[in-house]
């Protein structure tokens, strides 16, 4: 129960960064993504079997908050949280050497699958195949999304083990 | 080791299809009590961070720019003079002005019945698609009604309405299309967004007169819109892509991730 209170209220503060305090920050097309970056850093930190039920209720309510199709999140959100478990099996997750690597290698996979299934599912709603193809493309955008969302990675991992470990969450 | 990772694909795959099947039949109006719900639960939270936020911004550009004053100090001096002598002009124009909009049959500002709203949240992803407010059904708001800022600038229009909260459909969303003229030729056509970068003034004759600078304003033309909300300037000409008619890029003269108050307009007085 406490982990769940724990859980949701960390959930609140991102959802609400991301709708009401990034998009006055960042450019057009440019935006961290902090409810993404989240749920990243609780795959990679809970793992799979803890957290996949955590992304499918992540997306659904962002979903609702965010007046998106109800389901576009929660298919970004298990294909990130499947990507991380993949490489988490065969790899050590830490904070230093091949970890950190591996680390990256994850904010910029998730950004680039969060971009990809997000631009194909609105040009598939307003009926118009590959219209945002261009903006998934632009690599000054991505990077700038990527830099953002490498720190913003870094500080949901720190306040997720730090909130895991204050409050003495398994 | 294998059970375990047929497992695990087999719940993400199972939970891919489901939400794929929920996109594409889309029940929007089923999940319509949940996000009032969810919206109800976030809102006080957002239009307090979204209103920090914009102060916080407003400052971080003030200091940003303090090593330009100097500099626009100088210039300004100087533009000052040249306006004094324009401003003779202009009132002469201002004249000019209220006898146009007589002709054109422009409403005047002050004739709509507004409700002020505040913005509480934006569109995540930054399409410039959408903006939320603080107000809906239970002030009176229905899905259609044009949203202006102060000087009757028009923005967008509202889309999905809760019972205390709404949200925006910005012109800039590529499903916007509203009908327009201009004012100084009264050449018709609709401006339309793109993908949230900009406004695109489509569906001009060949045979019409449009030129850089004009003023695009709401034609009124199928009563959505009431007549005259400017919507912005010409900035660019140029063929469409058929040959068969000419668009315009528009500019607005308004930023929308810089405002916090928009107005509704209700009616007509």
């Amino acid at each position: 129960m406490k982990k769940k209170f724990v859980y949701f209220v960390m959930l609140f503060c991102a959802i609400v960064l991301q709708t009401s305090v990034l998009p006055l920050f960042s450019s057009t097309y440019a935006i961290g993504d902090v409810v993404l970056m989240f749920v990243l850093a609780g795959a990679v930190i809970d793992g799979f079997p803890l957290f996949f039920s955590w992304s499918i209720f992540i997306g659904i309510i962002f979903d609702l908050v965010n007046y998106t199709t109800i389901g576009i999140h929660s298919i970004i959100f298990l294909l990130v949280v499947y990507f991380v478990s993949f490489f988490s099996r065969r790899f050590s997750i830490e904070l230093k050497g091949v970890g950190m690597v591996l680390l990256v290698l994850f904010v910029v996979a998730a950004t680039l699958i969060s971009r990809t299934v997000m631009m194909l599912l609105i040009d598939f709603d307003m009926g118009m195949p590959l219209a945002h193809l261009q903006e998934i493309g632009n690599l000054k955008i991505i990077s700038k999304q990527i830099i953002s969302n490498l720190f913003l990675f870094f500080l949901c991992f720190i306040v997720f083990k730090k909130a895991k470990k204050f409050f003495a969450i398994i | 080791m294998r059970g375990i990772l047929s497992i695990k694909l087999i719940k993400v795959f199972f939970a891919l299809f489901i939400f794929l099947l929920l996109i594409f039949l889309n029940p929007y109006n089923f999940f319509s009590p949940f996000r009032s719900i969810a919206n109800t639960f976030f809102l006080p939270f957002q239009k307090v961070f979204y209103t920090i936020s914009i102060a916080v911004s407003g400052t971080g550009e003030f200091l940003g720019s303090i090593g330009q004053l100097k500099n626009e100090n100088a210039k300004l001096l100087q533009e000052n003079q040249h306006l004094l002598a324009e401003n003779s002009k202009l009132l002469d124009m201002q004249n000019e002005n209220v006898v146009l909009r007589e002709q054109l049959k422009l409403l005047p500002r002050d004739k709509y019945d507004l409700i002020a709203a505040s913005i509480v949240s934006q569109d995540p992803h930054g399409m410039g698609n959408w903006i939320e407010i603080d107000k809906g059904g239970d002030d009176g708001i229905v899905s259609g009604m044009p949203v202006i800022v102060s000087k009757g600038v028009l923005i967008g229009r509202i889309k999905d309405v809760g019972p205390n909260s709404s949200q925006i459909m910005l012109i800039t969303n590529s499903k916007s299309t509203i009908n327009v003229m201009t004012l100084q030729n009264s050449t018709r056509g609709i401006v339309k967004g793109e993908y949230g970068l900009g406004i695109i003034f489509d569906m001009i004759l060949q045979t019409d007169n449009i030129s850089v600078s004009d003023d695009v304003v709401t034609s009124g033309i199928g009563g959505e819109m009431p007549r005259g909300l400017y919507v912005g300037s010409v900035r660019e000409i140029h063929p469409s892509n058929d040959q068969l008619f000419q668009q315009a890029v528009v500019t607005s003269p308004l930023q929308v991730s810089k405002l916090q108050t928009v107005f509704i307009i209700r009616e007509n007085k």
